[in-house]
């Protein structure tokens, strides 16, 4: 094999495969996802007996998650309709939530957590939110300051939510969640 | 494969002398090739693939076993924010808030570990991460006995020492969890569901104790 070929060969090789390897590792498990609605979870990602992405993508970067048994985090890159979740837009979010002892919804980039700084409000608990009779949440994402629960959001371009679920029965059953078990994420307008 | 390559070299390669072949013999010849040589290229990139992502754990300097198994070296879980903030290897991805992290690091090499906790007001879990990634076992402080959570961690050959050692008729009155990998994480975790319960999920998680199991 003359030289230049064999430079192809092993440049081909490197960037097709390095650059896959790279393109897999994100902040999104590959495989064996839960979908309900614009939420998804991956809770077989730190089983014993999870597949290799998943182990490469919870070892590459500092992860703390949470067992089966512990919690559930799902999380949203979009909306009800299948939108791109963006700072761009004002979202609502109204519905019931699973049973747990506790529950949070936090903003966060697409790959990394939302740094805040003192005072600002980038998260909600589930003991600090309104509930209407029948139980279900209102709250509002939005830059401008809303009536009711308002999670301000910073002008940070594409963005995920995350709902996690502490100490929940459905754990161990995520695999049968439906869009009607968790609340919807319905874009009220754009900027 | 090398060989092979080089007996069936076309001319395009070569400036030697040869017999004109069609214009369109030849660049057939060259596509073939270029088709060949790219082929050879994928099939080496997905075997470097495949490489890659399967020795990223072990490789990994980042994830939380590794990054957090100093700390707990005096017997006590201690908060993982000073390490977050001061090692510059990034920010915890999944990271909750509104939640208290103290962590632990243990090494069954040196013998079973005993995990104590005292539960509070605010939910409380203590989970185990082996170093390579995964959670082995998560338990809540809704298994707490009189306010306590209380268990050992240890080896299948410790447990079988350790079973041996008691005496006959006598039920152990511990909680046990073998583990796959000898280190890894004890990682403790309350919630905070207002910002008032802070300091109780703070002094929660740092009230862990991990120590030897004797």
């Amino acid at each position: 094999m003359r030289p230049l070929q064999l430079a192809y060969v092993l440049t081909l090789a490197a960037v097709s495969g390095l650059g896959s390897a790279y393109a897999m590792l994100g902040e999104r498990i590959p495989f064996q996802r839960v979908l309900a609605g614009p939420w998804e979870a991956s809770p077989r990602a730190h089983a014993p007996d999870a597949d290799a992405y998943a182990r490469a993508i919870m070892t590459q970067r500092t992860h703390l998650p949470l067992g089966i048994g512990e919690g559930l985090a799902l999380t949203a890159f979009a909306d009800g309709e299948g939108r791109r979740l963006t700072s761009d837009c004002d979202y609502q979010i109204t519905g019931l939530t699973p049973p747990a002892r506790g529950w949070t919804l936090t903003l966060a980039r697409p790959n990394e957590p939302l740094r805040a700084g003192p005072g600002d409000r980038i998260a909600f608990a589930d003991a600090e939110l309104t509930r209407n009779e029948l139980g279900a949440v209102n709250i509002t994402l939005s830059a401008q300051p809303t009536p009711g629960d308002w999670l301000p959001l910073p002008d940070i371009g594409p963005f995920r939510l995350v709902l996690r679920l502490y100490d929940t029965p459905v754990s161990g059953t995520a695999r049968e969640l439906t869009a009607r078990d968790l609340p919807d994420v319905r874009r009220i307008g754009c900027r | 494969m090398i060989r092979a390559a080089q007996t069936s070299s076309p001319t395009i390669w070569r400036a030697q002398p040869r017999p004109r072949a069609g214009f369109m013999a030849r660049a057939g010849r060259a596509g073939a090739r270029i088709v060949y040589l790219t082929l050879c290229g994928l099939v080496l990139g997905a075997i470097i693939h495949i490489v890659t992502i399967l020795s990223v754990p072990w490789l990994a300097r980042n994830d939380a076993a590794a990054r957090f198994a100093e700390l707990g070296a005096e017997g006590k879980a201690q908060h993982i924010d000073s390490i977050v903030a001061n090692d510059g290897a990034g920010p915890v991805v999944d990271l909750d808030p509104a939640t208290a992290v103290a962590a632990c690091g243990y090494d069954l090499t040196e013998g079973p570990m005993r995990v104590t906790a005292r539960t509070g007001a605010t939910p409380l879990a203590i989970s185990i991460l082996p170093r390579g990634g995964g959670v082995a076992y998560a338990i809540t402080d809704r298994a707490a006995i009189r306010g306590v959570i209380d268990f050992v961690l240890l080896t299948p050959a410790q447990l079988a020492d350790r079973a041996g050692r008691e005496d006959d008729g006598e039920a152990a009155r511990e909680l046990r969890v073998t583990l796959p990998k000898m280190q890894g994480l004890i990682v403790a975790r309350a919630l905070a569901r207002r910002p008032a319960d802070r300091a109780e999920a703070d002094m929660l998680v740092a009230d862990v104790i991990c120590g030897g199991a004797d």
